[in-house]
């Protein structure tokens, strides 16, 4: 199949993991015209068009991979143009990362909605992938009947209250749909840490779970300085000494 | 009945009349502020641009038939007796303000209701005037020409008509400070309410309405939103005077937009420290220094520029910084039951949770670091630190010793904060090198030295920030009677 990542090529990232799973997948299941679509200037909207108008044209059906706020660029310009495609049959699309702060934080049903009606997949052939370097495993979001992560059976997720802390560590949340932070526990990782505290808010648990957001970072209060605005007076600071 | 939502504006019943015939020229409008504790829906009132210029207009005319017409004792008693309303236990809105500043803030009851009495102790009228006299020399100045020893003449302090109040929202219960400094210098107060805590003020000029109505109508309290240039830029153009609460990015964004001539108070992002010299540190009175260190760390959490950030303590004491932290820590516990912590929301108990994770790691990788006390509720943390760098907390409770050999490592830690950002430090030293001590600390730029135990509560003689905030506010006029020569006898 035709592979088309929204990610920089491994030469560019050798150590991005993400882009070493894609080149893989890329090697192995990809068909010509496969190729990664960030540059060293970042997302090369234009060619990837292109190419998804090629595939159009083709009636060639093609993947889509990437991270969020790759396709968050892509969507955000084919709006700009009021440009829509009719991926050929077939076609499918998954992201992976989330925002950090990159792109506008959409919720998981505007990205859903956004990619149906600009890139006509049906809902069934967008699905997203959670992975982390810390976790040996991925897990992927069920895509009927509704969008929770179902981890494989070596994983489980629990969901930690961070308001209940006993003997210095959290509690799972005492009641099912409460929200929490996701704490995975992966038995793939060999010789790493196979707990990760995450810092994804999410309900559910333990065999299916959803991730809401990430938690907001500590806001600043009051007087006491955060140390990036310390950082941010000292900078002004020095400059207007020199 | 429906019930009247908490609000988070001022403005006299005469000048709201006016105001609303201004087309388009105030919206109310509700904001909800979602806590663990449930949802709190206050009322806000935002004003157009056109609007804003009225009620500083209309604010000035009253000031002409009020304030420019009372003597400054006058104006003195009223707030004297609003100040001893709100220090009675049982007054009303004294309760709601506990009850509602808690919900909004998550600040502890406790804790709101310790704010409002430490606040309106100093605010009381014996204070005001000795305030005035500290900076001015008498507050008659203020009322007419008077006669000026020094001088040879006679001399008359005039203040603003209009000051300008941009109101903090870290204290409870303290934004009122800058009204009454307004009034004692006899200028009316048009000011913006912070979002972060809104209720306060209507609170407290309901009170003064409930005493004095006319002085009340010499304040309006507004909302903008940041980012509505429009507002502020017609609050800016129509005030004589500006005072400033804000970080760093909001007090640069100001000072580029406002009109060059404007005078202005600013009043931002301020550290403090304690410092435990050896020669305090007798094994017989470590517990009550602690507690006083442990007071000053936990009061208002440890948001306000008033809390130290580090307490430096001397190593070769009869009590090594080991054991003062852990006479600390015993003492922050004492201070989470009687003031108990603010009511963390899910995100920042998620940062805590993680801070937490990250001490104990830092603990195991780094022999220089020891987490003393880290509770699990999260009330407080009190660490130990072996280092030459300074970083500022991140509030909550949390107390780190540093060990310094002397002097020399306060140096190394605090001096380069510079005159910026220091302002209050608390020293528990033997009288002899004390004097010596707090000459330095003045050269380094701390605006206030004080014993541990009272960093929390400046009186409102100090020169808050280093800046005589009265003082400033005023223009002098001096009739001069006599030849320099002549007054001095030569």
């Amino acid at each position: 199949m035709k592979i088309l990542a929204l990610a920089p090529n491994p030469e560019l990232a050798p150590h991005m993991v993400m882009v070493y799973g894609m080149n893989l997948m890329m090697n192995r299941f990809g068909i010509e015209g496969s190729r990664f679509l960030v540059g060293p200037n970042g997302l090369q909207v234009d060619l990837l068009l292109a190419e998804l108008n090629k595939s159009c044209e083709a009636a060639q059906p093609v993947a889509l991979l990437g991270s969020s706020f790759g396709f968050v660029e892509l969507f955000e310009r084919m709006e700009s143009l009021k440009l829509r495609l009719s991926l050929p049959e077939g076609s499918r699309l998954m992201d992976a990362g989330g925002y950090k702060g990159r792109a506008r934080e959409i919720s998981r049903s505007q990205f859903i909605l956004w990619a149906c009606s600009l890139l006509d997949l049906p809902p069934q052939r967008i699905v997203n992938l959670l992975g982390m370097t810390e976790m040996a495993s991925q897990i992927y979001d069920e895509v009927v009947p509704n969008r929770a992560k179902t981890p494989p059976h070596w994983v489980r997720t629990l969901v930690m209250d961070p308001l209940r802390r006993e003997n210095g560590d959290l509690t799972e949340v005492d009641e099912k749909g409460k929200k929490g932070l996701l704490r995975h526990l992966d038995l793939a990782n060999v010789e790493r840490p196979i707990m990760i505290q995450s810092d994804d808010v999410g309900t559910g648990g333990r065999n299916s779970f959803e991730i809401l957001e990430r938690v907001k970072g500590a806001e600043p209060r009051g007087c006491s300085l955060t140390f990036e605005e310390f950082a941010f007076g000292r900078n002004l600071q020095n400059g207007a000494k020199q | 009945m429906t019930q009247e939502l908490p609000r988070a504006y001022w403005i006299s019943p005469e000048m709201q009349a006016a105001i609303d015939s201004v087309p388009g020229g105030s919206i109310r409008f509700v904001k909800e502020y979602d806590r663990e504790s449930g949802t709190i829906a206050v009322d806000f009132l935002r004003l157009s641009p056109e609007a804003l210029e009225v009620l500083a207009r209309l604010l000035r005319e009253k000031r002409e038939q009020v304030l420019a017409r009372r003597s400054v004792r006058d104006i003195v008693e009223v707030l004297d007796k609003v100040a001893k309303k709100w220090l009675s236990a049982s007054y009303a809105p004294r309760v709601t303000a506990i009850q509602q500043i808690s919900a909004i803030t998550g600040f502890s009851p406790e804790m709101v209701e310790h704010s409002i009495d430490l606040e309106q102790v100093s605010s009381q009228g014996p204070h005001l005037l000795h305030a005035l006299t500290n900076e001015l020399g008498n507050p008659s100045y203020l009322d007419d020409f008077l006669l000026n020893d020094n001088l040879g003449g006679y001399s008359r302090a005039v203040g603003p008509e209009l000051v300008g109040a941009i109101f903090s929202s870290n204290i409870p219960a303290l934004p009122h400070l800058e009204v009454m400094r307004a009034f004692l210098v006899k200028a009316a107060c048009l000011g913006r309410v912070s979002a972060g805590e809104p209720l306060f003020l209507s609170l407290y000029a309901r009170s003064l309405a409930e005493i004095d109505p006319e002085l009340a109508a010499c304040l309006a309290v507004v909302y903008w939103e940041r980012n509505d240039m429009e507002a502020e830029s017609a609050f800016l153009k129509s005030i004589d005077y500006l005072v400033a609460y804000g970080g760093e990015l909001q007090t640069r964004r100001l000072l580029s937009v406002k009109p060059p001539g404007l005078e202005a108070t600013w009043h931002g992002h301020k550290l403090g420290f304690s410092y435990i010299c050896q020669d305090a540190l007798s094994r017989t009175g470590v517990q009550e220094l602690a507690r006083k260190v442990a007071y000053d760390f936990s009061i208002f959490d440890g948001f306000a520029c008033l809390c130290p950030q580090v307490c430096l303590v001397e190593r070769n004491g009869e009590v090594t910084p080991l054991e003062f932290a852990k006479a600390c820590s015993t003492e922050m516990e004492y201070w989470a039951r009687r003031l108990p912590p603010r009511c963390l929301e899910f995100s920042d108990a998620a940062n805590k949770h993680r801070q937490r994770d990250l001490l104990f790691m830092q603990e195991s990788m780094n022999d220089n670091f020891q987490v003393i006390a880290a509770p699990d509720d999260y009330a407080f943390t009190v660490v130990l630190e072996e280092t030459g760098r300074f970083e500022p907390t991140s509030g909550d409770r949390f107390l780190k010793v540093v060990p310094v050999n002397d002097f020399a490592g306060v140096e190394s830690i605090i001096k380069p904060l510079g005159k910026s950002y220091l302002q209050c430090a608390a020293v528990a030293s033997g009288e002899t090198c004390f004097f010596e001590l707090r000459r330095i600390l003045a050269r380094w730029g701390v605006s206030r030295v004080v014993s541990p135990g009272m960093m929390a509560t400046p009186s409102m003689m100090w020169h808050h920030d280093g800046v005589s905030c009265l003082g400033k506010m005023v223009t002098w006029c001096d009739h001069e009677l006599m030849l320099p020569e002549e007054l001095l006898g030569q």
